[in-house]
């Protein structure tokens, strides 16, 4: 116990003495919650929900009469829209383009004998939006042509939002979630290839296996080390989400911490399986980054899976960040899932991790001895 | 003299494993990645799990909302089913189901759902007599884009089962004509055209802020233009020698990223177009210059790529690119305003045909000037071959 306390100060000091190990683990994962907090979370400092109607421009042709006016003020607050009046169907495309006003797509409406005449506008740089743009301008126009033949809906829709978390959920709270998931899978997958992989480049391990230390206690030593010091950078996170951006979490602390612990414990042995593939550390590192780069961007943190292809969504399914996560919001209390799908996956991630952690120590181990 | 320190510090760049990785690899990785997650989300494969209970019973209402569920719950020839539908008795399970993410909302049709459809469809209207609409319940948890999305084609499918209801009812309804036109860019837009300018930008200033900073704080730092000032060669063809290197491994990795792009994506060769060429330029200008003042600023490399990390990683997430964000949230947009990024990946963009830039043309030229000069004058300010030792 006392050699394992000895390790673990000394493999304390050497990471949070080496000032680049501390800026990346402490503060780059606050840089992205700031920087993607800011930007997407709805860019006020207060947490509050950036969802609001969606702008759009809209031109009326001058031999439009008034009803076609106030049909369409009239509709669109219904279809969760906000319509901004440009004076020329340039204006409209020139607003469109450059997003005066923040609208993100444009219409002209021309009434031409019995048939309502649409043209959208749609911003090229918004290609991926565009879909989504048009199932509105579609809800849009259904409704125009209904309300001015004086039909009311048969077939009424109501939406109801509802809330299964304790406390109201914000988008920047929903975003920490996944900036913790990506923290997390950043730092547990550099752990071991930092500790092991540079360790026995250096030969530091070799020269410590002439030692009566055991590797077991090396191996533990570094893991809990790796633990504690990327926990820190949870806690910053959480403040600063906090006090800075106002979110209000509901966190279940003993499921918070567990889903720490395995998720970490997890994404150390993917580290540690790469460590073994790959053996040089910078080779494993690089490998780690594109892994990492991968799974930021399919995993659901940043886009839903519905509306990825098949092929993404299987993909996803492989990825441990989905995982972790989903797990992170239900622990911070952002979203809800099956409570045993919860237990079930952090087993998993333990189990995982319990099996290739000790075989990794081991088997480099062996071969340093040889 | 000076071909021959410039050959050298070329090779011995290339040499390096990360530079490799980093500077060459990695760009054409990241273009895969950002091609084959964005080219491929066209909405064709969207797919959502519903729970739908149904306390309707028989009648002409519910016939109709089973058959619309039943059409969209169906894949088409090379077109995947909308939603497909779990059919449930009871609320609380649904709820749970909900809760738990295994659908993405719930449907319910309501036991007095026939009724009021008749009074509607076959009483109101003759006897006038004004009665409630027959109304459906979406539950859906907004925060989860999917539930939202979902509920809204629901919305959407059911706005155009009225429209069709009308129309059968004889209520005179104009039809409606659709067209469309997309604005700042050429016919053909293409995600890969996209991405390689973005991925371009990265590239260029990866190189500058990684390999050049780096280079310049660590040859400081042990000291090697100290050692280089005690023999005939200058510092400053030694200087000058090492831009020079950092830029052909900018335009090394650029010629490939584009070939990569053209045979693997079928990006255009657009790229190439003389209105992008200034573009190119000023990237690699302002990639140099950024380059030099990290590591005209640095102890050490360490703290250069401390620095770099923290200077290019909003800069490339709010420079535009890999999405657009000239209407990103206020709190952030002064910071797009004044990256020179932002005007660099734009300009090349507008370059080649895809996107026009929402910005005075000028300022595309002006933006990145001024920060290189601005760069270069600090650095020269800055700059001490000595390093620590001064």
């Amino acid at each position: 116990m006392k050699s394992f306390l000895h390790m673990f100060v000394a493999l304390f000091h050497n990471r949070t003495r080496d000032k680049m190990a501390v800026f990346f683990t402490l503060f780059f994962p606050l840089l992205f919650l700031i920087v993607f907090g800011l930007a997407f979370g709805g860019g006020s400092m207060d947490g509050s929900s950036s969802s609001g109607p969606t702008r759009f421009g809209v031109y009326f042709d001058e031999n439009s009469d008034k009803d076609l006016h106030d049909i369409l003020l009239s509709i669109s607050e219904e279809y969760g829209l906000d319509p901004r009046e440009a004076t020329s169907t340039a204006a409209l495309a020139e607003g469109v383009e450059k997003g005066y006003s923040g609208i993100k797509f444009g219409i002209t409406l021309k009434q031409e004998g019995d048939t309502l005449k649409i043209r959208a506008y749609y911003d090229a740089g918004d290609k991926n939006q565009q879909s989504l743009y048009k199932s509105n301008i579609d809800t849009l126009a259904m409704g125009i042509v209904k309300k001015a033949a004086g039909f009311e809906d048969i077939l009424k829709v109501d939406v109801k939002d509802i809330e299964f978390t304790p406390k109201k959920v914000t988008t920047i709270g929903y975003m920490v979630a996944g900036v913790l998931a990506i923290s997390i899978t950043f730092s547990g997958l550099m752990a071991l290839i930092i500790n092991f992989g540079y360790f026995r480049k250096e030969k530091i391990l070799k020269r410590f296996l002439a030692t009566p230390f055991k590797g077991s206690t090396f191996l533990y030593a570094s893991v809990l080390n790796s633990l504690l010091i990327s926990s820190a950078s949870i806690v910053i996170i959480l403040i600063v989400a906090k006090f800075a951006f106002g979110v209000d979490f509901s966190i279940l602390w003993p499921e918070m911490i567990v889903n720490y612990l395995t998720s970490m414990i997890l994404m150390m042995s993917v580290g540690g399986l790469f460590l073994m593939i790959f053996k040089e550390p910078n080779a494993t590192m690089n490998v780690a980054n594109v892994f990492s780069t991968l799974m930021m961007f399919v995993s659901g943190v940043y886009f839903p899976l519905q509306l990825m292809p098949d092929w993404l969504q299987t993909v996803a399914k492989f990825f441990p960040m989905t995982y972790i996560a989903n797990n992170m919001r239900y622990v911070l209390g952002q979203d809800t899932m099956a409570v045993s799908e919860f237990w079930t996956t952090n087993i998993v991630f333990l189990a995982i991790g319990l099996i290739v952690i000790p075989l990794l120590g081991a088997t480099i181990f062996k071969q340093e001895q040889d | 003299m000076k071909m021959n320190l410039f050959k050298a510090l070329l090779i011995s760049n290339i040499r390096e494993k990360e530079v490799l990785f980093w500077i060459f690899a990695f760009p054409i990785i990241l273009l895969t990645i950002m091609v084959m997650i964005f080219g491929s989300m066209d909405g064709q494969d969207i797919n959502f799990k519903v729970a739908l209970i149904d306390k309707g019973g028989e009648g002409m209402g519910t016939t109709i909302i089973r058959d619309v569920l039943k059409d969209v719950s169906t894949s088409s020839e090379g077109r995947k089913a909308l939603f497909d539908i779990i059919v449930l008795d009871d609320t609380e399970e649904a709820r749970q189901m909900l809760m738990d993410q295994k659908v993405s909302i719930i449907i319910e049709i309501p036991e007095d759902f026939n009724v009021k459809f008749n009074q509607v469809v076959f009483f109101s209207r003759i006897t006038a007599i004004s009665a409630q609409s027959p109304t459906v319940t979406v539950e859906r948890v907004a925060l989860r884009n999917a539930s939202t999305l979902a509920s809204d084609i629901f919305k959407q499918i059911m706005s155009s089962v009225n429209l069709e209801a009308a129309k059968r009812m004889n209520v005179k309804i104009s039809g409606y004509e659709y067209s469309e036109e997309t604005v700042g860019q050429s016919e053909n837009f293409s995600y890969a055209d996209f991405f390689l300018a973005g991925v371009l930008v990265m590239s260029f200033f990866s190189t500058g802020f990684f390999a050049l900073g780096n280079d310049i704080a660590h040859n400081k730092h042990i000291g090697i233009m100290k050692r280089l000032s005690a023999t005939p060669l200058s510092i400053r063809k030694f200087m000058y020698s090492n831009i020079l290197s950092k830029m052909l491994i900018m335009v090394m990795s650029a010629v490939m990223l584009v070939i990569f792009g053209h045979f693997v994506f079928g990006s255009s060769f657009s790229i190439l177009n003389p209105e992008t060429f200034p573009f190119i330029l000023l990237g690699i200008l302002d990639a140099l210059a950024f380059g030099l003042f990290i590591g005209s600023i640095s102890k050490n490399a360490n703290a250069a790529s401390a620095i770099g990390n923290v200077l290019f990683f909003p800069m490339q997430f709010l420079g535009g690119l890999y999405f657009e964000v000239w209407d990103i949230s206020p709190a952030v947009r002064w910071f797009v305003y004044i990256n020179p990024m932002t005007y660099i990946a734009a300009g090349m963009r507008q370059g080649m045909g895809i996107v026009d830039a929402p910005v005075p043309a000028y300022s595309l030229y002006l933006v990145p000037l001024a920060w290189a000069a601005v760069m270069l004058v600090i650095s020269i300010f800055t700059f001490d071959w000595r390093g620590d030792a001064s």
